[in-house]
C-alpha cells in the first residue's frame, strides 16, 4: 500500500502542476471570467492540501493511517474531474457561448438566483448543468440556441438544479413530503390478511425509496421551471415527450428522471394557478391528453407517482420557492399574441419572449421563422448594448 | 435534459461529508499515534475534529431513530438498515461512541472501527456515484 500511495502522490504532483499552469494561462488570456478563475484557484488550493496529506500519509508508512489515504484519493479524483470540466470550457469558449451566457445571466435576478456570480456556457451538448459550485455553474446547451428558441425553456429546469444544490433544505422538505405520503398510505390499509399486508407494505416501501435525492431534484427543477417560466416550459416538455416518442408512464429504475406523466402533471399544476382557462393551455393540454391516451400505462405508475403525491410536491416546492427565494418572480403574464409586428417586444425578458413564442405557435405558426429571426436580432442587439 | 445536474449535485453533497469525516478521523488517529505535528494539526484541530465527530454521530443516531431521516443521510441509513447488524445495535454503538467522544477519553480501536465502517460505506456510495458521473 505504501508504494501505491507514493506512486499516486507522484502522479498527482505532476497533474496538479499541469492544472496550475492551465489555470494561470486562462487567467492571463481570458478576461471574461475573473470569478470563475478565482474559484478554480481555490479548488486547486484544496487539491494541494489533499495532496499534501496524501504525501504525509505515504511518507509515514503507518498501517493505521493508510486507510485514510483512500478517501483522499477518491476526493482528489473528483476535484480533478471538476477542474477538467471547467478548463476546456474556458479554453474553447467562443462568441456563441458568450452570447448565450449573457442570455442566461439576464434571467438570474428574476429567477431569484442572487448567488450566481458567473456562468460558463458550453454550447456543445444537450441541456444540462454542472452545479457543484452553484455560484459559477456550467450550463450545457445545444448549439442551435444561437439561432433558435426551440427547447430554450429547458434552461430554467437546469437552473432549478442549481437552486436545489444551493438550498439543501428544499431536498429535505420534498423528501419529508414523500415520506409522509407513503407513511399515511401504509397506515390506511385497514384489516387485511398478513401476507397481503406484507406484500402491500413492500410495494409502498419500494415506491417510497423510488423518491431518492436525484428524483426529488428532478421534480423540483420541473416545478421551479414552471414557476419562473410559466406555460412556455409546460409546452416545451409536452413537445419534447411527443417528438421523441417517450412513454410518459415508464418507470425506469436506472433513470433519475421520474416518468413524464408525473412531471407534466406537476408542471401543469404549477402553472394552472394562473392559466386555468387559457385557450393556449387548453390546446396544449388536449395535445397531451391525446398523446397519453395512446400510451400504455405502467402497472406501478399509480403507486410510484400518484396524483396526490405530485400535488404535495408542487405545494411543498412552491412554498419553499416563496420562502427561500423571495426574489423569484412567478410567471403570470397573460399569454399575448406575438408582439413582433414590426417593432420590438414590449418586454424583452426571455420568459416573456418564450411565452409569446408559444402563443404565436398556437395562433400563427406560419410566421415562426420570421419571428425567430427577429427575436435573435433583438437578443444580439441587447447583448451588445 | 440529462442526469448531470442531479448526479453531480448528489456527488458534491457526498464528498463534503466524506471529506469532513475522513479528515476528523485522520486528525484523531494521528493524535493517537502522536503524529499531529507531521500533518501540521494543532490541539485546536484535534478538539474541533472531536466536536465534528460527536455532532455527526449524534445526527446519524437521531436519523436512525427517525422514520424520515434527512436526505443527505438517507443512503447511509438505508445501508445500515438493510445490513445484517440490527439497527438497535447500531444505535447502541453510536450512543456509547458519542459518550466516549464527549468524555474526552482516548478513542479505542473498537470505537474507531465503527467510524471507519461508516466512512467506508460513505466512500463506497461516493465512488459508485462518481462512476455514474464518469459514465455520462
Amino acid at each position: 500500500m505504501k508504494d501505491y500511495l507514493n506512486s499516486k502522490a507522484a502522479e498527482y504532483s505532476f497533474l496538479l502542476d499541469w492544472l496550475d499552469g492551465e489555470i494561470h494561462n486562462l487567467q492571463t488570456r481570458n478576461a471574461n471570467h475573473p470569478c470563475i478563475i478565482r474559484c478554480l484557484q481555490d479548488k486547486l488550493r484544496e487539491l494541494r492540501q489533499l495532496h499534501n496529506r496524501l504525501k504525509i500519509i505515504a511518507g509515514l508508512g503507518s498501517d493505521k493511517l493508510a486507510p485514510r489515504a483512500i478517501p483522499i484519493i477518491h476526493d482528489m479524483e473528483y476535484q480533478v474531474l471538476i477542474l477538467t470540466h471547467y478548463i476546456p470550457g474556458l479554453q474553447r469558449e467562443n462568441s456563441d457561448d458568450i452570447f448565450f451566457r449573457g442570455l442566461v445571466l439576464s434571467v438570474k435576478d428574476r429567477c431569484g438566483l442572487s448567488w450566481i456570480e458567473d456562468i460558463l456556457v458550453r454550447l456543445d451538448g444537450h441541456h444540462a448543468i454542472f452545479p457543484v459550485m452553484p455560484e459559477i455553474p456550467i450550463v450545457f446547451a445545444p448549439p442551435h440556441h444561437v439561432v433558435s428558441t426551440l427547447d430554450l425553456a429547458a434552461i430554467y429546469h437546469e437552473l432549478g438544479h442549481d437552486v436545489f444544490q444551493r438550498l439543501k433544505e428544499i431536498g429535505d422538505n420534498m423528501g419529508a413530503a414523500a415520506f409522509l405520503y407513503y407513511f399515511n398510505l401504509k397506515q390506511s390499509a385497514g384489516t387485511m390478511a398478513p401476507e397481503k399486508r406484507k406484500a402491500r407494505d413492500n410495494t409502498i416501501r419500494a415506491a417510497g425509496n423510488y423518491w431518492n435525492m436525484e428524483r426529488l431534484n428532478e421534480i423540483f427543477s420541473d416545478i421551479y421551471a414552471a414557476y419562473v417560466c410559466g406555460p412556455a416550459y409546460y409546452y416545451s416538455c409536452v413537445d419534447f415527450v411527443i417528438r421523441l416518442g417517450r412513454n410518459p408512464f415508464l418507470i425506469n429504475p436506472t433513470d433519475v428522471h421520474p416518468p413524464w406523466a408525473a412531471r407534466v402533471h406537476a408542471i401543469y399544476k404549477t402553472i394552472s394557478v394562473n392559466y386555468q382557462n387559457d385557450g393556449v393551455i387548453n390546446w396544449v393540454q388536449k395535445i397531451w391528453e391525446g398523446y397519453t391516451a395512446s400510451q400504455q400505462k405502467n402497472v406501478d405508475f399509480e403507486m410510484f407517482c400518484p396524483t396526490a403525491l405530485m400535488d404535495q410536491f408542487v405545494d411543498v416546492a412552491n412554498r419553499n420557492i416563496q420562502r427561500l427565494l423571495p426574489a423569484a418572480q412567478r410567471y403570470s403574464d397573460p399569454l399575448q399574441d406575438s408582439p413582433i409586428t414590426g417593432g420590438e417586444p414590449q418586454d424583452k425578458s426571455l420568459e416573456r419572449i418564450l411565452n409569446n413564442r408559444l402563443k404565436m405557435l398556437y395562433t400563427d405558426p406560419g410566421r415562426y421563422a420570421e419571428w425567430e429571426k427577429k427575436v435573435f436580432d433583438i437578443f444580439k442587439t441587447s447583448s451588445r448594448s | 435534459m440529462n442526469e448531470l445536474g442531479a448526479i453531480s449535485g448528489k456527488v458534491q453533497r457526498e464528498v463534503e461529508l466524506l471529506r469532513e469525516l475522513n479528515s476528523a478521523l485522520l486528525t484523531l488517529e494521528a493524535s493517537a499515534l502522536d503524529r499531529i505535528s507531521d500533518f501540521g494539526f494543532s490541539s485546536d484541530d484535534v478538539a474541533k475534529s472531536r466536536g465534528f465527530l460527536l455532532d455527526f454521530v449524534k445526527r446519524l443516531c437521531s436519523a436512525l431513530k427517525q422514520e424520515s431521516p434527512p436526505l443527505h443521510l438517507q443512503p447511509i441509513v438505508d445501508h445500515l438498515k438493510s445490513g445484517m447488524k440490527p439497527i438497535k445495535d447500531w444505535i447502541e454503538d453510536l450512543e456509547s461512541l458519542a459518550g466516549l467522544i464527549q468524555s474526552n477519553n482516548k478513542l479505542t480501536d473498537d470505537s474507531l472501527a465503527i467510524l471507519e465502517d461508516i466512512l467506508s460505506l460513505l466512500d463506497t456510495q461516493f465512488t459508485d456515484d462518481l462512476q455514474r458521473l464518469y459514465a455520462r
